[in-house]
């Protein structure tokens, strides 16, 4: 054999390696992918949790069977020899020619020429190329279709993935949480550290839960807890507190002093020795006053009053100061206190609105208000406000108030509270109060209102000195005129009352962003107020 | 052994092959198969058995091929008076010149080159033996005296497939002498149109010598001379036991129709006229190609079938193409290998 034809035949070993290994690989490969997919299915129906694991294992270790099995395939002169000739259609010619080499001979001197012949013309890949089985190509693709659809689905009976919408309020109602946490946090009340811990670990739960439920679980678990730190008798000592401070604030203990209790309490223990005996008795009945109304929601307040005013009585003016100042501790302390019930409670009614929100009542309602439509009548936002109308003016009347409804923004109509109207219906002196009767449906959108916002008048108390509408009354039964009687604050058509929007908007708008400010709005208000001020005043402009 | 072989003998080989066919295909219209088959016959020194009904040219078929390399020919009708002595000759008393008398052998119609020995199952199974002993021995024995058939040797007999009354279908054993058996396949349009345009016209066409008997001779010599590669004498020992019932590889069909299966003569056949087609190719060696192009005819009058295949009208043909389909060509045990 000439060293040309030796040469060819190590390269067609060369890529018979090659084709043993590609043909090897389609033959198995569906094999392979049926067990892919039967392993992701396990995973998939059992929770396995290693199917992809065992797949890629699976898989490399095929890979390097290949590898080895086609290194150490054994080729024989003879095949390569016949692969070749069939590779090339050369119909016997190398296997002939290995078998018959008789240099002596015609024959075979013509045979092996003729092979050498062949191999000047011929390559080895395309003696032996490399084929593709399109339908073993086509099963594994279709294993590997289904072994990605497995791979992307969640374990059977798992809840099915977040849906965006869910997914963006989680984040919304998180960053709230967090939100609200940094504020309690400023606030430093008794209960700041434990309100703060939960609200970031319930934050980072909700942003990792995998359903609704779960998330409205966690929630309700977190108000439970929270619940179960307030006191019982929180209520009580809410109304000692502010009832305290509030007593004090209308009626000081000491002229000049300041307005808290506490300050008072202090100011007063060290003022004793100034007041006379007339004020140290008027003093001790007003303490034992003091000390009654706190005996429900702060016992040792109510002590060291009652203390204090019997040490007055007996004239032990020392002792009643140190009473004094201890009541202050004390009352400082149940204001700390009440404070901190105070945030837990309104956490708690954080957590709630939070909860309402995610629910599905929630998220639908916000939805459909947001396919009003322009006639104002189909407009899906409900209101259920209430509207109010003050009077005030000489006689009795019933005042009657209309609401109107403003729906759209994705929230529900909320309802502006018409001004009601007086109709008093008997002579008389005294107040006038008009109840401002149920709301409207909420209906329309933003553009359905905006000319009214634009013209529309409200209702606005006059300022004292200005010209109050003049208020008629019928007598009823009468044939005439009524006479009038005197001047009331009362939304009327006529006089200063009645201001257009524009003109009380920048008030309205100042203190609902106070109000947005402050802790004691529910959280699942503030957006729906924000959103109805921000609608108003867009349209003011 | 050695062989004395340039590549220009092959060419030349091959060269006058398709001399030969080319003259004979000026005679017989179409029936390139049949030339092909008996010209694998004549330079394999084995004969053909024709199949097929009268008028299809078998006798211009053997006139042409004689005519073609130059050689004599001779036909015989088989009929059933016909005797032995008809065909190999006879012992006659002559007498000469001087009034002595004396037997004198006449040689018979085998003494030829091509002998075209038509519709041999009308004669006696005593005749047919005497013709087929002198195809396998190539030589006849008179009154005790061998006599040597003059070479090239080539018998084709005709069995006239139908009218089988009265007639005395070859044995099994006697087929087998038979390298080939040819089947004449009635013309299709276009060649019966051929065949007309050079029959009517009152002038026949006439085939040209195209070699000598050296040149045929040569060829002759050469064809048994061509190596076979072992992995094809093995896909023939394969192809032979498939077609035995009993055989290791043998298939449904086989194990259902067929009776009995080729003979190592069979075998033989396969081989030699793979040779031949070889060198009528001009290849210096035989091919896959050549054994399964040789299979049908050296083994469709080999195989006997059984009731089963009479009764459900399958032919030999399709058992030879199905053991053939079934039984693969040499390849490399490794996949992905051609």
């Amino acid at each position: 054999m000439t060293e040309n034809r030796a040469g060819f035949l190590r390269r067609i070993r060369a890529r018979m390696r090659l084709a043993w290994l590609s043909a090897t690989a389609q033959a198995y490969a569906p094999f392979l992918g049926l067990f892919i997919v039967v392993t992701l299915a396990i995973d998939w129906l059992t929770g396995f949790d290693r199917g992809p694991l065992v797949a890629a294992i699976t898989v490399a270790l095929f890979l390097v069977s290949l590898i080895v099995g086609s290194v150490a395939l054994r080729i024989s002169p003879w095949d390569a020899s016949r692969a070749a000739e069939r590779g090339l259609g050369a119909h016997d010619v190398f296997t002939t020619a290995l078998e018959f080499s008789d240099p002596d001979d015609g024959v075979h001197r013509v045979i092996q020429a003729r092979a050498d012949e062949l191999v000047e013309k011929a390559t080895a890949s395309q003696a032996i190329p490399i084929r593709a089985d399109r339908s073993k190509l086509r099963q594994l693709g279709t294993a590997a279709a289904l072994a990605l659809v497995l791979g992307l689905l969640p374990p059977l009976g798992s809840a099915p993935a977040l849906s965006s919408d869910l997914q963006t309020a989680l984040e919304q109602e998180a960053e709230q949480l967090e939100r609200i946490a940094d504020a309690v946090e400023d606030a430093d009340v008794e209960t700041s550290d434990e309100i703060v811990a939960e609200l970031e670990r319930l934050a980072e739960e909700l942003r990792s839960v995998e359903t609704l439920e779960q998330a409205l679980q966690a929630l309700e678990e977190a108000e439970t807890r929270l619940g179960e730190q307030v006191d019982s008798d929180f209520l009580s000592q809410k109304a000692a507190v502010q009832g305290l401070a509030r007593d004090l604030a209308l009626r000081p203990l000491v002229d000049g002093a300041p307005v808290d209790a506490t300050s008072q309490l202090e100011a007063l223990a060290s003022s004793l020795d100034a007041l006379s005996e007339p004020e140290l008795a008027a003093l001790e009945d007003r303490l034992s006053d003091l000390a009654e109304s706190q005996a429900a929601g702060n016992a040792a307040l109510s002590t060291q009053l009652s203390e204090a005013a019997r040490a007055l009585g007996e004239g032990e003016l020392g002792e009643a100061a140190s009473a004094l100042q201890q009541a202050a501790v004390d009352q400082q302390s149940g204001l700390d206190g009440a404070r901190g019930q105070q945030a837990l409670t309104e956490t708690q009614g954080a957590l709630e609105g939070a909860r309402t929100r995610l629910s599905g009542d929630g998220l639908g309602q916000g939805q459909g208000g947001s396919e009003g439509q322009n006639d104002g009548q189909a407009g899906e936002g409900q209101g259920s406000g209430e509207g109010e109308g003050q009077g005030q003016g000489q006689g009795r009347g019933d005042g009657e108030g209309e609401g109107e409804g403003q729906g759209g923004a994705g929230q529900g109509g909320q309802p502006a509270g018409g001004g009601g109207e007086v109709t008093g219906v008997a002579p008389g002196d005294g107040s006038a109060q008009g109840q401002g009767g149920p709301g409207s449906v909420g209906a329309g959108d933003g553009q359905d209102h905006d000319s009214d916002v634009a013209t529309a008048e409200v209702f606005s108390p006059i300022e004292e000195g200005a010209i109050s509408d003049l208020l008629q009354v019928d007598i009823e039964g009468g044939a005439g005129e009524g006479d009038i009687l005197g001047r009331a604050d009362a939304p009327t058509a006529r006089g200063d009352s009645i201001v257009p929007y524009a003109q009380v908007l920048p008030e309205y708008l100042n203190q609902a962003a106070d109000a947005l400010g402050e802790l004691q709005l529910p959280p699942s208000m503030r957006g729906i107020v924000q959103t109805y001020f921000d609608l108003l005043a867009s349209d003011a402009r | 052994m050695t062989t004395n072989l340039e590549p220009a003998d092959l060419d030349r080989y091959a060269a006058t092959a398709t001399a030969i066919e080319t003259a004979v295909g000026m005679r017989i219209a179409g029936q390139h198969e049949l030339i092909r088959q008996t010209l694998v016959g004549l330079l394999a020194e084995g004969h053909v058995l024709l199949e097929g009904v009268p008028g299809l040219g078998k006798t211009e078929l053997v006139k042409a091929f004689s005519d073609a390399i130059g050689v004599r020919f001779s036909r015989v009708q088989f009929t059933p008076d016909l005797m032995p002595a008809d065909i190999v000759g006879t012992q006659v008393l002559e007498e000469d010149e001087s009034g002595h008398r004396r037997f004198q052998y006449r040689a018979g119609p085998v003494f030829t080159n091509l002998l075209l020995a038509d519709e041999i199952n009308r004669a006696t199974p005593k005749t047919q033996a005497a013709l087929l002993e002198a195809m396998q021995e190539r030589h006849v024995t008179v009154a005790g005296e061998t006599r040597p058939l003059p070479r090239p040797f080539l018998v084709l007999a005709t069995q006239n497939p139908i009218e089988l009354e009265g007639t005395y279908p070859l044995p099994e054993a006697q087929l087998d002498r038979f390298m080939f058996k040819a089947t004449v396949n009635p013309p299709t349009a276009d060649v019966l149109e051929e065949i007309l345009r050079r029959t009517t016209g009152g002038t026949f066409p006439e085939v040209p010598l195209a070699a000598d008997l050296d040149a045929v001779g040569a060829m002759i010599a050469m064809t048994p001379r061509l190596p076979v590669a072992s992995h094809l004498i093995r896909y023939v020992s394969l192809i032979i036991q498939a077609t035995h019932p009993g055989g290791d590889n043998a298939t449904p069909p086989v194990k259902r129709y067929v009776r009995w299966g080729a003979s190592p003569r069979g075998a033989q056949a396969i081989i030699l006229a793979g040779k031949a087609a070889a060198l009528i190719e001009g290849r210096p060696h035989v091919t896959a190609e050549d054994i399964r192009w040789a299979a049908p005819a050296a083994l469709r009058h080999r195989l006997v079938l059984g009731y089963e295949a009479t009764a459900e009208g399958v032919e030999t043909d399709a058992i030879i193409d199905e053991v053939l389909h079934s039984v693969p060509e040499p390849r490399p045990e490794i996949r992905g290998a051609p």
